[in-house]
């Protein structure tokens, strides 16, 4: 087998023994869920026959491992439980809002990239010069703002006192600008932190001196030779704070009363549908996986010295 | 000289030192002052605040910044200025709480990882492994929704979600250390392996311990307020900073200045914290060079 195939094998492997812990490890976080979940699902005013009925027919009187075996397999066979809020399997109500999260977090990386990676660039351009100082600073005030505060103060201003922007809902295009805006601006600051450093380091090198003496401009040079091997770093920032996106999106998909798996999560648990809440961590967990892979996949193909190992 | 006045000599010594620390690192300098005007408000909060953090006024409902009332009233009427001030002692207490459990964890297993060989480690290893792949605030919301909402979920929702990455930085230090030639001299002249752990092993990666317990402590203080913020943190009527950012956005329309104080807070705490593990980085770990 090429190198490659079995490297991704591997990889596949090694994500899907992970994906399997973590359901053991959610499972067994959420049976320590105190209280009698029959009771509380049968409502007040239930009889002690109807709760007893209740728990016997969600298996509640099983002993764990059988409820954990049969939870695990119940979800190769794509079977999430059963939602108490929606009397039914909860599956169909998640896919259904996967397409939110997805147009979220898509658009917060592309923003990362489109303002991140540009002012990182220009910081180096400009090195230890004004516009150098104002996107470092910039930088260190955006990694102490609390997303959901800089969602609420674009929320406040953009939609409230200006009335531009949708204030909730994921009505039109345009609704997705505060929320994605507001998620990504963390990642922003870190790409153009890392941009900014690898660049400056790249300029005193060799290559660019080589560069500028075949009388390449400036430009030319940084667009051209520099950004290709910003990529990179920029990259394994963007893959490192996967779990950022993902944790983020549910505060922000709250705030925005965004129509994702996040805001689906959090109303899972207030109503105490832990189903609902469990299969919807599974999921992230699994997005989380996939996500890391490609970004691995991305490493190989972007980086040739990467495909020779 | 006696040994009172020579260790007398040593503090002053080390005082210029700090001194001289502080001027030279701008980050440390401003970062210390910051939290150190945290922790004066979090201990004297009562003290401090004008008014009542829980002072109820219904004449004076969601009234702007005033002279009365610097940053305005919420809709009950009580000082938002007073409710932040006092506020201060949950975030603070539940981010250095919090981080010193999950450091203390995370040192454990970070050392049992990088220094014991065998199925102990390997155990560890998985488990720190998988417990890294579930995102840190999916697994944060997970656990306070399991805990219940309160000030204990909320604790030890963060310590859990935090240990796996300090156990994975101590690990990496560790697995330098045990490189190291006075390692090996330690081990040559025969002394026993947990006293090279505690003794030699630990002082040496604790740079890096107090470093990344600073920067992770900014994280905490954002993960806590956000719990607040989603309605899993501490439960009203506590004025904790992301439960009134929660209890604000209900009322952008009508009063949207009591999202401001709340927020500018958090940030500030969480500036104080990074400038602070920063400048602790720049004057600790010589091999980042600034």
């Amino acid at each position: 087998m090429k190198p490659a195939l079995r490297f991704l094998a591997l990889r596949i492997l090694r994500a899907i023994a992970i994906a399997f812990a973590v359901v053991t490890i959610i499972f067994f976080l959420f049976s320590l869920v105190p209280g009698d979940q029959a009771a509380y699902l049968a409502g007040p005013g239930s009889t002690q026959a109807e709760i007893d009925r209740l728990r016997e027919s969600l298996g509640l009187n099983d002993p764990v491992l059988i409820q954990y075996f049969r939870h695990v397999a119940g979800l190769l066979q794509g079977d999430f439980g059963t939602s108490e809020v929606y009397k039914s399997d909860p599956l169909p109500f998640i896919i259904e809002r996967i397409p939110a999260t997805l147009a979220l977090t898509a658009a917060a990386i592309g923003l990362t990239v489109v303002i991140g990676i540009p002012a990182g660039l220009i910081a180096a351009m400009f090195h230890a010069r004004l516009p150098d100082l104002a996107i470092s600073v910039s930088v260190v005030a955006l990694l102490a703002v609390p997303n959901f505060w800089l969602g609420l103060l674009l929320l406040s201003f953009f939609s409230v006192q200006l009335g531009w922007l949708p204030s909730f809902g994921f009505s039109s295009p345009a609704a997705l600008i505060l929320p994605s805006l507001a998620l990504a601006a963390r990642l922003i600051a870190l790409v153009a932190r890392m941009t900014r450093g690898v660049t400056i380091d790249e300029l005193g090198k060799d290559y660019v001196r080589t560069a500028r003496s075949k009388g390449l401009g400036r430009i030319t040079i940084l667009l051209r030779h520099v950004l290709r091997n910003v990529m990179i770093p920029t990259l394994t920032v963007i893959g490192l704070q996967t779990g950022y996106l993902l944790g983020g999106s549910v505060v922000i998909e709250r705030l925005f009363a965004w129509p994702g798996i996040g805001d689906l999560m959090i109303n899972a648990i207030g109503q105490r549908d832990y189903a609902v809440a469990q299969a919807v961590t599974i999921l992230f967990v699994i997005a989380f996986l996939i996500i890391n892979l490609i970004v691995e996949l991305l490493y190989v193909l972007i980086n040739p010295r990467m495909r020779a190992a | 000289m006696s040994a009172a006045s020579q260790r007398f000599a040593l503090i002053a010594v080390r005082c210029v030192f700090a001194a001289k620390w502080l001027r030279q690192n701008v980050y440390l300098a401003v970062g210390t002052v910051i939290i150190l005007a945290f922790l004066i408000a979090a201990v004297f909060g009562e003290q401090i605040a004008p008014y009542g953090a829980n002072k109820q006024n219904l004449l004076n409902s969601l009234e702007g910044p005033s002279e009365a009332h610097w940053l305005g009233t919420d809709p009950l009427g009580r000082d938002l200025l007073s409710r932040v001030v006092v506020g201060t002692r949950h975030t603070l207490s539940v981010a250095v709480i919090s981080v010193t459990l999950s450091c203390f964890l995370g040192v454990i297993l970070g050392l049992i990882s990088g220094f014991v060989r065998g199925h102990l480690a390997t155990a560890v290893d998985a488990i720190v492994d998988v417990a890294l792949t579930i995102p840190n605030m999916i697994l944060a919301i997970s656990i306070a929704a399991v805990m219940g909402a309160g000030l204990t979920g909320l604790i030890i929702a963060i310590s859990i979600s935090f240990t796996p990455p300090i156990s994975r930085i101590v690990r990496g230090r560790v697995l330098e250390i045990r490189e190291e030639d006075f390692i090996l001299a330690a081990r040559t002249i025969g002394v026993r392996p947990w006293r090279i752990l505690l003794r030699h092993v630990l002082p040496n990666a604790a740079t890096v311990i107090v470093i990344e317990a600073s920067l992770q402590a900014g994280q905490a203080v954002l993960t806590a307020t956000a719990l607040g913020f989603l309605g899993l943190g501490v439960q009203p009527p506590t004025p904790e900073w992301g439960t009134l950012l929660g209890y604000g956005r209900e009322y952008l329309h009508s009063a949207p200045f009591m999202v401001i104080a709340p927020g500018l807070a958090i940030s500030l705490m969480v500036l104080g914290f990074n400038l602070l593990g920063d400048g602790l980085r720049d004057l600790l770990d010589p091999r980042v060079g600034n």
